[in-house]
């Protein structure tokens, strides 16, 4: 009956114990990895991790961030799009603009949707809108290019005839932005100017 | 009637609720009893069981050594749970059964409630240090504190999954028929007991 107690005691303390005191010996140096390890922190840092599970510790990666987690220069996430062409049909008042996206991360990632609304910079008068047609993958650690098409109204027309008659171009900025990416949703609060569109 | 003899030296009850234990212990080492996903397609997922702590991020596995440590002492305690359960259910009768039951139909028990409590602690921990409302089942969009955004001028929302499992249900029910083994074992030595045949057949 003793026996007994005493058995099931230490079975009780043993399996308990056991694995905690392990845990604690192996990160005597620097306790503070048992809850927190160098993987979290690399990925808090920004250094994100490559495809095969690898994690590092160098902190001059090109891929460090500034342990943001979305859009800006050179953040952690991507990189701010920057804008490679447009072209304009001005009787069909379609227009399609491609941007280029890079993928900081190593990791493919797919863009599901991208939504803005072109604006006049000058008096952020909306002149159509713009969106993605379909899902665009983006492969781990490259820039990709991504092509979005979009309308203008027959009172943008009239607008830009109005106040811009004779200009060669329209500097234009992108407001309401907001791209899904992996289901995480990212909102440009300030609008983000795509340079001239050419008029002619 | 030699083998409703034999029936009445085992507990039928603790014989499931121990085997039940051991079946607990291998789903849950594969089949998670939470499961937490962000993204889709997915960026980044946490598998939980009190056996088992899965994070994947952005494809890479991240192991939290006390976590590990706590699924270790967890799989442990289960493990000696279940087969003390089944030793228990072959001798019910001998002085220290009682014992045995007693260590036994707890574990699986404590590891629905430590696992319940571990859930919350949890979905509280990322509130309070990272700001995320971490739904314990269901889906949602979880807001990203502007303080991690740096003032970059977006506002992030993400998109995240999370939903109890059903091995967390077969735990319950596990759990259940161990409590259920307990509270049959008084009538069962007071039956064995009161039954003369049982003690002639010994006799003889």
């Amino acid at each position: 009956m003793q026996a007994i107690s005493v058995v099931l005691v230490l079975i009780s303390i043993g399996t308990i114990v056991g694995p905690m005191a392990g845990a604690v010996i192996m990160y005597r140096d620097n306790l503070s990895q048992l809850v927190v390890p160098p993987q979290i922190n690399n990925l808090i840092n920004g250094n994100s991790n490559s495809k095969n599970g690898n994690s590092n510790n160098n902190s001059d990666n090109s891929n460090v961030g500034s342990g943001n987690f979305g859009v800006g220069q050179n953040g952690g996430g991507f990189t701010t799009p920057t804008l490679v062409s447009a072209q304009i049909n001005i009787e069909a008042k379609t227009f399609t603009a491609t941007v280029n996206v890079t993928n900081n991360f190593n990791y493919d990632l797919t863009i599901n949707s991208f939504n803005a609304t072109a604006e006049s910079s000058q008096d952020h008068y909306q002149l159509g809108t713009i969106s993605m047609d379909s899902p665009v993958t983006l492969p781990a650690d490259q820039s990709s290019l991504v092509t979005a098409s979009g309308t203008w109204t027959q009172q943008a027309v009239d607008y830009v005839q109005n106040n811009f008659a004779g200009a060669k171009s329209l500097n234009v900025d992108l407001a309401n932005v907001a791209i899904d990416v992996n289901g995480i949703t990212i909102q440009q609060t300030e609008p983000i100017n795509v340079g001239d569109i050419p008029l002619t | 009637m030699p083998d409703k003899l034999i029936l009445n030296k085992i507990n039928i009850i603790a014989l499931i609720a121990g085997i039940s234990t051991l079946v607990l212990i291998a789903i849950s080492v594969f089949v998670p009893w939470w499961q937490f996903t962000v993204g889709k397609p997915i960026l980044a997922q946490v598998n939980f069981s009190p056996v088992n702590f899965n994070l994947a991020f952005l494809g890479s596995q991240v192991t939290i050594p006390l976590i590990w440590a706590t699924n270790l002492a967890c799989f442990l305690t289960l493990l000696s749970g279940g087969i003390i359960m089944l030793i228990y259910s072959l001798k019910p009768n001998k002085s220290y059964s009682k014992k045995l039951l007693g260590f036994g139909y707890k574990q699986p028990l404590f590891a629905v409630i430590l696992f319940v409590i571990e859930l919350i602690a949890l979905t509280i921990v990322a509130n309070s240090l990272a700001g995320f409302n971490v739904p314990l089942q269901g889906a949602g969009a979880l807001q990203i504190p502007q303080s991690m955004t740096q003032g970059s001028g977006v506002n992030v929302s993400v998109n995240v999954l999370a939903a109890l499992e059903w091995p967390f249900y077969f735990a319950v029910v596990v759990a259940g028929l161990c409590v259920t083994a307990r509270l049959y074992q008084p009538k069962k030595l007071t039956a064995v007991a009161s039954t003369p045949t049982v003690a002639a057949m010994k006799i003889n």
